[in-house]
C-alpha cells in the first residue's frame, strides 16, 4: 500500500487533440476504483476537442467533485500551459503526442500513454512503443489501461535523458562554415 | 540566315553570366561573418523542436533570421516572436551556452552590427500576405516583439506577397536598446495544400505557394534553410533549388525529421531525402537512420 501522502494527482492529457475514447475510460467508477486503490487522491483531465464530457464521475454541468471513495474529480478543456497540472501530478495519462510525451519525461513523471487508434497514419503509436522498450514509459490501450495503471511501479521506469541539440547545430556550423572559419 | 551561331553565342552569354553570378556569390558568402538564415517553421509540435534546435544555434552568428510560417498558422509565428524576445532578452555572450562550449568551431564574435549602424533604422518592415488575418497576425508580432526587421528592404517582388514599412513606437515608450540588437523578420506563404483538399485544386495552389517561395527566398538569399515540419518546407526547398541552380542564392538546405519518426520518415522528409532537395536530412533515431543511410543522426531536440 502506497503511504497516504497529502495529494496524489493522476493527470490525463489530450493536448490539442480529440480523443474522446480516452476520456470515456477515465470516466467510470471501476477506473476511479482502480486509482483510489492505487494510492492517488486526485483526478484531473484535460480533454481538449473532445465532444464526450465526463458525465459519470460528475454530476451534469460541474466540472469538479470528489466521489464516495474520496477521489476528487475535475476536468478542463484546455490551459494555458499545462507545465503547472503536470509538475502538481503524481502519474501522467498522456495521448502520445511528441509534445506531451517529452515534456512529462522532462519532468521525470511515471507516464502511462495511450496510442489514438483513430489517428490514420499513426506513426505516433511508433514513438510510445520506442520509448517503452527503453523503459522510459508504459504504453497502454484504452482496454488495457485500468490494468498498467494498477500495475504500474514507477521505480521500474527509466529516467529520460533529455536531447540536446549541441550535435545537429555542430553539424550545421560545419556545413554552413566550411573549412573557412578558423577557430579563434 | 543561320541560327545556330547566334543560339551557341547567346547559351555561351548565358554560362558566363551564370559562372559571374556564382563567383560573386561564392565570394560574398565565404567573407561574411553573418549566416542568413530562413527558418521555415511547421505547426504545433514541429515548431517546438525547431526552438529547441534554435536554442543551441548562435544567434549572433546565424542572422538575419526571416521566419517563414503558412498563411494559417498563428501559432508558429506568436512562437517565433517569443523566442526573439527571449533571445534579445539574454546579453549576446550568454545567449546560446550550448553552441559555445560544444561548437567545434568557436565562431569569430565580431561586435555586432546591430549594436552600431543598423540600430538607427526606426522602421520595423514586416512582410504579410494579403490576407487580413495573416497580416493582423504579424502586426502583432512585430508590436509585441517591439523591434525591427531587416533593415535593407526591397521593392516587393511577388504579388503574393507584399511589405509595408510599420511607423515607429511612440517616443514614450521604453525603448530597451537590447530589445532592438536582434534581427528577424517574417515571411507569410499561403499553403499549397490545405487538409482533405483535391489533388487538382491542389495544382494552381501548390504553384502559387512556390511562386511565393521563391520570392521569400530571394529576398531573403539565405546562407542556410532550416526546415522540420510539414505545410511550407517542401516549396521553399524547390524555391532554394531553383535558385541554387541559377546561382542566384548558395544556401544550404537542412530538414530535421521530427522526433516522432522512429521507424518511417514522415512524406516531407521522404520527398526532401530521394529528390536531395536537402542537402542533409537530420533524423533523431538510431533505427531511421539505418533505414535511411544518407540520413544524419546526431542527437535529439526532445
Amino acid at each position: 500500500m502506497v503511504p497516504p501522502r497529502s495529494d496524489r494527482t493522476v493527470f490525463v492529457t489530450v493536448g490539442t487533440t480529440k480523443f474522446d475514447a480516452l476520456i470515456r475510460v477515465v470516466d467510470q467508477q471501476a477506473f476511479a476504483d482502480t486509482l483510489v486503490a492505487a494510492g492517488y487522491t486526485r483526478l484531473v483531465m484535460q480533454i481538449g476537442r473532445a465532444d464526450y464530457t465526463p458525465r459519470r464521475l460528475l454530476p451534469p454541468n460541474r466540472r469538479t467533485a470528489r466521489l464516495h471513495n474520496g477521489l476528487a474529480v475535475e476536468y478542463f478543456e484546455y490551459a494555458p500551459s499545462l507545465a503547472d497540472h503536470l509538475r502538481a501530478a503524481a502519474l501522467v495519462i498522456s495521448h502520445a503526442g511528441a509534445g506531451s510525451i517529452f515534456e512529462a519525461l522532462r519532468l521525470r513523471l511515471p507516464l502511462v500513454v495511450v496510442p489514438n487508434p483513430l489517428l490514420m497514419d499513426n506513426h505516433q503509436a511508433e514513438l510510445a512503443a520506442k520509448l517503452e522498450r527503453d523503459g522510459h514509459l508504459l504504453a497502454a490501450t484504452t482496454d488495457t489501461l485500468a490494468q498498467v495503471v494498477a500495475g504500474l511501479d514507477p521505480s521500474r521506469l527509466v529516467a529520460y535523458e533529455c536531447g540536446n541539440p549541441a550535435g545537429i547545430v555542430r553539424h550545421i556550423d560545419s556545413m554552413v562554415m566550411g573549412v573557412c572559419v578558423k577557430p579563434m | 540566315m543561320p541560327i545556330a551561331p547566334f543560339a551557341a553565342g547567346g547559351a555561351i552569354a548565358l554560362l558566363g553570366i551564370r559562372l559571374v553570378l556564382a563567383v560573386i556569390s561564392h565570394v560574398s558568402y565565404k567573407r561574411r561573418q553573418h549566416k542568413r538564415t530562413l527558418v521555415v517553421l511547421g505547426s504545433g509540435g514541429h515548431t517546438a523542436e525547431m526552438m529547441a534546435l534554435l536554442q543551441g544555434v548562435d544567434l549572433d552568428v546565424y542572422q538575419p533570421r526571416c521566419y517563414v510560417v503558412a498563411a494559417t498558422d498563428g501559432m508558429s509565428s506568436q512562437k517565433a516572436a517569443s523566442f526573439e524576445a527571449a533571445a534579445a532578452a539574454v546579453p549576446p555572450d550568454e545567449e546560446a551556452p550550448l553552441s559555445n562550449t560544444n561548437s567545434i568551431y568557436s565562431t569569430p564574435r565580431k561586435s555586432s552590427p546591430h549594436k552600431s549602424g543598423l540600430g538607427t533604422a526606426q522602421s520595423a518592415a514586416v512582410r504579410r500576405s494579403p490576407r487580413v488575418a495573416a497580416a493582423n497576425r504579424s502586426k502583432q508580432v512585430a508590436a509585441a516583439a517591439g523591434r525591427r526587421a531587416l533593415p535593407g528592404t526591397r521593392s516587393p517582388d511577388s504579388p503574393a506577397k507584399r511589405r509595408f514599412t510599420q511607423r515607429p513606437p511612440p517616443r514614450d515608450q521604453p525603448q530597451q536598446p537590447q530589445q532592438a540588437q536582434q534581427q528577424y523578420s517574417l515571411a507569410v506563404i499561403p499553403r499549397s495544400r490545405e487538409v482533405g483538399q483535391s489533388f487538382l485544386s491542389s495544382v494552381p495552389t501548390t504553384l502559387r505557394a512556390l511562386l511565393a517561395a521563391v520570392g521569400v527566398v530571394l529576398d531573403h538569399r539565405p546562407d542556410v534553410v532550416l526546415l522540420n515540419g510539414p505545410g511550407t518546407c517542401i516549396p521553399i526547398a524547390a524555391a532554394a533549388l531553383l535558385l541554387r541552380l541559377l546561382g542566384v542564392c548558395r544556401g544550404r538546405v537542412v530538414y530535421v525529421e521530427s522526433i516522432a519518426r522512429v521507424y518511417r520518415l514522415s512524406l516531407s522528409g521522404k520527398i526532401l531525402y530521394h529528390s536531395r532537395l536537402a542537402h542533409t536530412v537530420f533524423v533523431q533515431w538510431e533505427e531511421l537512420q539505418e533505414r535511411y543511410p544518407r540520413a544524419v543522426y546526431a542527437g535529439r531536440l526532445m
